[in-house]
């Protein structure tokens, strides 16, 4: 005798087949007007706006005045804009450099705290909490930390005999790149750190035994077992450091102003001072589409490389 | 026993309501006008009582006092003010304009001015403005700003001008006069020289941030005759390869390298404000700023009203606030109330003074200065300047702009001022067409 267990708690006998589909149109009634809210905030402040960012990018639209339609010139100026190209190869160089070492040191790091303990907790709060502050909060503290002659780090380098402690960190294109890198890692390093700990500690312990007993060292269990089994952790972490480290600005902003001479202008930078310093709205608005259409891409190709890696998976 | 279907009702409605809350006080928080302090001034209109709307600066400290004294000296006309941040303001105006509801006055920062009046936002005030009584004793630099094909769109309310400082104390170390201040650029080097051979940890000279930018490097190319911008209309150029402006720069170079500055005056490299605390400490010899940079402290430091050039003569960079009716005012003749009696009224004067501005008619703020300070903070108007052009934000302003990158490019890293002013200009015109180009 078939024993059939209704899949919800509902009227017993007959009913049951009834009462499972309306059960199932209340659920989903009210799982839409639970997303409701949050369906229509999304709606106003992200897709309202990038339609009328996109209407805006064929206007010459001044800060004050008439705009006018001037159908793609923005965008054919801004493919011949020698100062946007240079911006965006900045953004481009920051991130190469910048991403695979704070992932490198993310992964370092996860390895640390993976393990249980008062001390690993302790290290674990101490790498995330630079993730809450802003970053704008950061780059304030980190030019009065760099300040020269009075900054901790200068005296520090000072005390160290490394330098003599009046380093200008922020005066050179070079000095203030790598200052900026660190900074950035420092502050960013919790949230991939806390996502690989996340997945490493989802490896089943004995796998990692078995490799033990079967006399693999700690570079070959890592590489060959626990790296494999949080790659998808891995790629979400490079997806979102990927897109986050092109729009940089806030750093930049704060600390070098784009200078000297330009040289540190991030794209998001020189967007926003065509649009908010030179007043050109329209023009700032293709730009922004721009940046925009570049991230989008590079982050489908990540996302087709992980659907491609999660297919071999299956298989 | 509740189902789970109803649990999940349950708990749906009460997520909505503590939500609703925090919601609810954020969508009724703000009517437009961001940092709005209470000027604790409006009760709202009832019955012939007009309410005008104000937006002002933030910072602006003499605002709030002002408009209380007005609306006492005025009992059908109630204020409220807005304070907006400086960063934002042209944005919000904007805004506001597309909104189709404009405040009946705003109070700006003065180099706004010329954009403001080209883009035809402001409404046309100069009959009343040349019927006013002290008329020709407005500081002439703040008409001219705010005057377009003679039309006058903005009037002067309260300013401040950049000048030089010295010392007292280190004078007399160095062996100097502390009332005999150098007159010249080339004197000034000679006695920071002077003053830094005192001691150790003592700077000869400092600009305090922004060097040989517009508030304090400006004037001394102006006090030997040069000019930034050929007159405003579609054909402006820029000048900064003048002569004179090249000089001033070079100077500054000179000034840099030899040493007699502060690591502070380095852009980018003073958050803290260090620059002015030592200052005020008594580690700077001579100094090139605003007079609020010392505000109680007058007794320490001589002051002269306006910045050397090389030849003797002063000048000086107007800085402050015009104010001006934006065209939709509710209420244009009481907003010209207002207006008339913020440029004309002594007790307005009075209130501008005690903040650390000056009021805009020379001959009353001369009249209520008490003593040698005050004196030549309104001596430094008379020979205040101000270049005019509507791309003045994007051309001088602007830490990215062809002045600061090319003159820091000069001063900081050696560039030879000539070639980096001249590739300065160039720059310029570009944003100047391109701002011109806007306007349609």
């Amino acid at each position: 005798m078939a024993i059939t267990v209704p899949s919800r708690v509902g009227p017993p006998g007959g009913a049951t087949a009834r009462a499972r589909r309306g059960a199932r149109r209340r659920s989903s009634v009210l799982g839409y007007a639970m997303v409701a809210p949050a369906l229509l905030l999304s709606v106003v402040f992200f897709v309202v706006p990038m339609v009328l960012l996109a209407v805006m990018s064929f206007y010459n639209w001044p800060l004050l005045g008439v705009a006018r339609p001037i159908g793609i010139d923005n965008y054919t100026r801004a493919f011949q804009d020698e100062t946007f190209f240079r911006a965006l190869g900045f953004s481009a160089l920051f991130t190469v450099v910048l991403v695979p070492l704070s992932m490198a040191v993310s992964y370092a790091a996860a390895v640390m705290v993976r393990g249980t303990g008062a001390f690993v907790s302790f290290v674990r709060t101490a790498f995330f909490m630079p993730v809450v502050i802003g970053f704008t909060a950061a780059a304030y503290m980190a030019s009065v930390m760099l300040m020269s002659g009075t900054g901790i780090i200068n005296v520090l380098l000072r005390a160290l005999g490394l330098t003599d402690g009046q380093t200008a960190w922020f005066t050179d294109a070079d000095r203030a790149f790598w200052a900026i890198v660190v900074l950035t890692i420092w502050k960013s390093m919790g949230v991939a750190m806390i996502l690989l700990m996340a997945g490493m500690q989802a490896v089943p312990g004995e796998v990692t035994d078995a490799a033990k007993i079967d006399g693999a060292g700690w570079w070959r269990r890592e590489g060959s077992i626990v790296f494999p089994l949080i790659r998808r952790q891995f790629a979400l972490c490079l997806v979102l450091a990927l897109s986050g480290t092109l729009l940089v600005f806030d750093q930049f902003f704060v600390l070098t102003k784009g200078g000297p001479s330009g040289a540190t202008t991030t794209a998001v930078m020189y967007t926003y001072s065509q649009s908010f310093v030179r007043y050109n709205l329209g023009y700032g608005a293709a730009l922004s589409l721009i940046v925009t259409a570049i991230i989008l891409v590079i982050a489908l190709v990540q996302l087709r490389v992980l659907r491609a890696d999660r297919a071999e998976e299956a298989r | 026993m509740a189902s789970p279907t109803s649990r999940r009702v349950i708990a749906a409605l009460a997520a909505g309501l503590l939500l609703s809350g925090p919601l609810a006080a954020c969508s009724s928080g703000s009517d437009g006008s961001s940092g709005s302090t209470g000027s604790g001034t409006s009760d709202g209109g009832s019955g012939g009582e007009v309410t005008l709307t104000v937006w002002a600066r933030d910072g602006d400290n003499s605002m709030e006092d002002q408009l209380d004294a007005f609306e006492k000296a005025h009992p059908g006309i109630k204020v409220e003010l807005s304070l907006v941040s400086n960063d934002q303001y042209l944005t919000k105006f904007a805004n506001s304009i597309r909104a189709g509801s404009v405040p009946d006055l705003i109070n700006f920062d003065i180099i706004n001015a010329p954009l403001l009046a080209t883009q035809g936002q402001l409404m046309d005030i100069t009959e009343q403005s040349r019927a006013l009584a002290n008329f020709d004793q407005l500081a002439p630099a703040g008409i001219e700003v705010g005057t377009i094909d003679d039309a006058i769109y903005s009037l002067p309310v309260a300013l401040t001008g950049s000048q030089m400082f010295w010392n007292k104390a280190l004078f007399e170390a160095a062996g100097l006069d502390p009332e005999t201040p150098p007159t010249t650029l080339a004197e000034v080097k000679e006695f920071a020289e002077k003053i830094q051979a005192t001691g150790d940890d003592v700077t000869g000279f400092s600009t305090i941030g922004g060097t040989g930018q517009a508030f304090t490097g400006f004037p001394s190319g102006w006090a030997d005759g040069a000019t930034l911008f050929t007159e405003p209309g579609p054909d402006q150029v820029a000048t900064f390869a003048d002569p004179a402006m090249v000089a001033m720069v070079a100077w500054y170079q000179d000034m840099w390298s030899s040493g007699l500055m502060q690591v502070t005056d380095e852009p980018n490299q003073d958050p803290g404000n260090v620059g002015s605390q030592n200052a005020l400490a008594g580690k700077v010899g001579i100094m090139f700023t605003g007079a609020n940079v010392f505000a109680g402290a007058e007794d320490q430091f001589g002051s002269a009203p306006g910045i050397p050039g090389h030849d003797g003569t002063l000048a000086s960079f107007l800085g402050g606030n015009q104010a001006a009716i934006p065209l939709g005012s509710k209420h244009p003749e009481e907003a010209w109330t207002l207006l008339e009696w913020l440029v004309s009224d002594e007790e307005a004067a009075r209130i501008n003074g005690e903040a650390g501005w000056i009021a805009p008619d020379l001959a009353l703020a001369q009249e209520l200065a008490q003593d040698e300070w005050a004196s030549n903070r309104v001596g430094s108007l008379a020979v205040g300047e101000l270049p005019v052009s509507i791309a003045y934000f994007a051309t001088i302003n602007d830490p990215n702009g062809p002045w600061a990158q090319n003159s820091q490019a000069a001063i900081f890293q050696g560039a030879d001022p000539e070639t980096s002013m001249t590739q300065a200009q160039e720059q310029a015109n570009q944003l100047i067409r391109d701002a011109y180009s806007q306007l349609g």
